[in-house]
């Protein structure tokens, strides 16, 4: 499991975005931590930060004691687990190929190596169509085998217009992954403090026959949009894929984001529409149903994203002229009722919302979180659960229209937002309609306080007690699975305050859950926590 | 062996046997006759204390009551020298008729012949009876024991007897006149006193002094215990049969893909009347509600985990008892 905190650039965000949660996925993490060097004048709080040039995610740190106020630190966490691999640091031509679009930039990959990730890189081309230049973009790959170094093959992987040209090869440079003994980490108040750490994969490939990672895709008026497929690890039993495209919409403003999706299978020879069972089915950016992330268009956006073998979820945060939105997305297994085995798949896609025309910072009705899962009655999505039986992905959520919880209409949502009809009339009538509930019904439309509302456990720790958000079927008395690492929490503290919307973690038990607002939302049952590492 | 099931000819053998098994899995008998048994234990996070009591010439309903500690011979249960949580029918002296102790908390145990079953958890001691009227059986359920807490608030100490009301046509399960175990929906006129009792200290809104809460799910103010000054008691909230995890869980009876259920656990509220806020107090330890659709109902043994969890009716499973309503409950060897 890893945890990682930071920043999108300001320049395409979206597509940043998407390649931090490609790099986290492909990556290898810090997974524990021993204090090698204590330093001197660090006080707790204080944040580490660790930076190598084989890290396309900096490692981060939190000091949790030290001996005096301030002073040598006696007590470190993992904040952000950061993402460190081999990697292509350089290439340079070595033949230019021919027949590649002219005068152009075209985005290529290494065909060869044992990696989780390919190295992506642009190549220049001249007006003859011969590439003269080549650029590392991104991170440079995650490599455990090296590439050839000497002459690599290559192949396009965009834009979408780049359809002809061959025998590219470059002479590659590579840069090894960081050791993992006394790092020196920088940041804080003080000097000095060096730490041991482990890396371990975090078990996602998009390479090879195991998913891609292409800038392919053709929307809106733009031939270059990312496009990625990935494939988790999971031992004994069926692994999700999982894929991903960004997006642009205008209408008067325009909106930027990502769309996620789940598939059974993935064919890296075929385009995301056409993988095996998608969801949605289309899999093309739409304002009718699908689960997706909006994002301001070009702005430094603050993200928050963990990943196990099975799953990965996140958050970002919309700081908007309208309104601040913190939206959300699940994609991956449950943790499946009952038994460890993950035959067959319980697979989940979700976003926040259920259209690219919903602005990132709109709020409302029309967007939701991976806890509250509220959706728009009109559009499918964009909370998906891939059905084990059947294979069929189906719809679940927890409102819909102007109220929630509604158990009327709806057959398979998460507790504790799902408040599923009681047996009434037959011999499961067994537990009482009527009795209270997190949320008493309330009534979305108009963010209402709940009629009772959960505060922190009475004693000395005074913690927020955290409830796992489980998928549970009405019609069928199953109770599917539970999002990993997810639970909802009420935000009201002790003192009546609310936690804060941003940078609020809590601790129970000696994990760490950072806490999220859904959307918009500002009432105390609208948070939800996504477990650090 | 923290675990014990054979047949008893009368309430009094219940008892006697109960005592010998409690003393066994360390337990203080503090007090024990041909009509009462006190029991106490210091728990991990409280002390648990309470007592048995029945009218040995007429034995039918036997009086459940919580206590604080034990008070000394020679005084009844249920008086403030025990700091008494306020259920369960007392009187200062002499014996109360069995129609007195049945207008309390109590557990109906009226048959000659009775199959019990012992269960000793750490601080918990629970404990089920299937009686034998005549071509029907039927199911009870009291205890004693000790939540596990969420917090290091002060108390967790509960007792709990055994309500049930039969309307023959169903919807018995659901009634708000029954109880079982510490259950949040028990409501009505009059019900208040046969409610299971949790030892709380310090909650909101809570006196000083308080050291009760009655589980039981009325909007009216709960009544006093009975400490030498009697104190207002809270309201605890949630349950075998209420609250957001019961109505989420507790009523499915298999899983369509694995054919598994689930069981659910306990869950324990306090509610501050005043200011309507919820705090999470805890779970009751090794015993869940279960839907016992696909058991026999006469007692089945199941094991997962490397634990045997033993499913009860919670009264009797048809359409004129508790229908598929269960209880399950961890067995220790």
């Amino acid at each position: 499991m890893t945890f990682q905190s930071g920043a999108t650039s300001a320049t395409r965000s979206h597509h940043d975005m998407m390649a931090k949660i490609t790099q986290q996925k492909t990556s290898q993490h810090f997974e524990s931590v021993v204090i090698a060097a204590a330093g001197a004048g660090y006080n707790v709080g204080n944040i580490l930060t660790y930076t190598h040039a084989s890290g396309a995610l900096d490692a981060k740190f939190e000091v949790m004691a030290v001996s005096a106020t301030p002073g040598p630190i006696t007590d470190i966490r993992i904040e952000s687990g950061g993402a460190f691999s081999d990697r292509v640091a350089s290439l340079v031509v070595n033949a230019g190929g021919t027949g590649y679009p002219a005068s152009s930039t075209v985005f290529f990959r290494l065909t060869d190596g044992t990696r989780t990730q390919d190295c992506k890189f642009t190549g220049t081309t001249n007006g003859s169509g011969v590439v003269t230049a080549v650029a590392v973009i991104e991170s440079g790959g995650a490599y455990t085998v090296d590439p050839t170094l000497v002459g690599a093959a290559t192949a396009i992987i965009g834009p979408s217009t780049a359809t002809t040209g061959s025998g590219l090869t470059v002479d590659v440079t590579m840069q090894t992954i960081t050791g993992t003994a006394s790092l020196a980490l920088t940041g804080g108040d003080g000097a000095g403090a060096q730490v041991n750490v482990s890396l371990v994969a975090t078990g996602w490939t998009s390479s090879g026959n195991d998913g891609y990672d292409r800038h392919d895709f053709s929307f809106n008026g733009l031939d270059d949009e990312k496009e990625v497929v990935m494939t988790g690890t999971v031992i004994g039993g069926d692994v999700p894929v999982v894929g991903y495209r960004t997006w642009t919409h205008t209408s008067g403003v325009t909106n930027t984001g990502i769309m996620v999706t789940g598939m059974d299978t993935v064919n890296p020879s075929l385009s995301l529409d056409l993988q095996a069972n998608v969801i949605p089915s289309s899999a093309t950016p739409a304002t009718t149903g699908g689960a997706y992330v909006s994002m301001l268009e070009d702005t430094a956006t603050p993200f928050w994203m963990q990943a196990t073998p099975r799953s990965s979820k996140g958050a970002v945060f919309n700081d908007g002229v309208a309104t601040d939105t913190t939206l959300s997305w699940y994609q991956g297994l449950g943790n499946p009722f009952g038994t460890a085995i993950e035959t067959p798949l319980p697979q989940m896609c979700m976003g926040s919302q259920s259209s690219i025309a919903v602005l990132a910072d709109q709020g409302g009705l029309d967007q939701s979180g991976i806890c509250e899962q509220f959706r728009i009655s009109t559009r499918t999505g964009p909370f998906y659960y891939r059905e084990p039986l059947t294979g069929s992905w189906q719809q679940c959520f927890t409102g819909s229209g102007t109220a929630f919880p509604v158990n009327a209409n709806t057959t398979r949502g998460c507790f504790p937002f799902f408040d599923p009809p009681v047996a009434v009339g037959n011999d499961d009538e067994i537990v009482a309609n009527g009795n209270f509930t997190f949320f008493n019904s309330v009534g979305r439309n108009t963010g209402a306080a709940a009629t009772l509302e959960l505060r922190p456990t009475p004693g000395t720790n005074q913690r927020f007690k955290e409830w796992p958000v489980t998928l549970i079927r009405d019609t069928e008395e199953d109770v599917h699975c539970e999002l990993e690492s997810v639970f909802w929490i009420s935000g009201r503290k002790f003192d009546g305050t609310l936690i804060d919307a941003l940078d609020s973690f809590i601790t129970v038990s000696g994990r760490v859950l950072r806490a999220f607002r859904q959307s918009n939302r500002t009432e105390a049952y609208s948070f939800f926590c996504i477990e650090e590492a | 062996m923290a675990f014990e099931t054979a047949t008893a000819t009368s309430i009094g053998d219940v008892f006697t046997r109960l005592r010998v098994f409690a003393v066994a899995n360390g337990w203080t008998a503090d007090e024990f006759s041909a009509d009462r048994l006190f029991l106490s234990r210091v728990g991990t996070d409280d002390t648990i204390a309470g007592a048995y009591w029945w009218d040995s010439g007429a034995p039918d309903s036997v009086g459940i009551y919580h206590h604080l500690a034990y008070g000394g011979p020679a005084v009844n249960p249920g008086q403030s020298a025990h700091v008494d949580s306020g259920n369960g029918f007392t009187q200062a002296s002499g014996t109360p008729s069995d129609a007195q102790f049945a207008s309390s908390r109590n557990v109906n145990l009226n048959e000659l012949s009775m199959r019990y079953y012992f269960i000793a958890n750490g601080d918990n001691l629970y404990v089920s009876v299937e009686r034998f009227p005549t071509g029907v059986n039927q199911w009870t359920h009291f205890g004693l024991g000790s939540l596990e807490k969420s917090d290091d608030w002060t108390g967790g100490a509960f007792a709990y007897g055994w309500k049930f009301t039969s309307t023959g046509t169903g919807q018995s399960a659901i009634l708000p006149e029954n109880s079982q175990v510490l259950d949040g929906v028990l409501s009505g006129a009059g019900m208040e006193f046969f409610a299971a009792t949790l030892h709380v200290e310090g909650l909101e809104e809570q006196p000083v002094n308080g050291k009760f809460g009655v589980v039981w799910g009325s909007n009216a103010a709960p009544g006093s215990d009975r400490q030498a000054t009697p104190e207002v008691r809270e309201q605890i909230v949630g349950g075998f049969r209420g609250g957001p995890v019961a109505k989420a869980f507790a009523q499915y009876a298999s899983d369509s893909e694995k054919g598994l259920l689930p069981l659910t656990p306990i869950h324990i509220f306090h509610r501050s009347t005043t200011s309507n806020h919820l705090y999470h107090l805890g779970t009751m330890k090794d015993v869940r509600a279960v839907n016992i659709k696909n058991f026999s109902g006469a007692g089945d043994t199941i094991t997962f985990g490397g634990d045997d969890w033993l499913l009860l009716p919670s009264y009797r499973k048809n359409n004129s008892g508790s229908r598929n309503q269960g209880l399950a409950y961890r067995l220790v060897p």
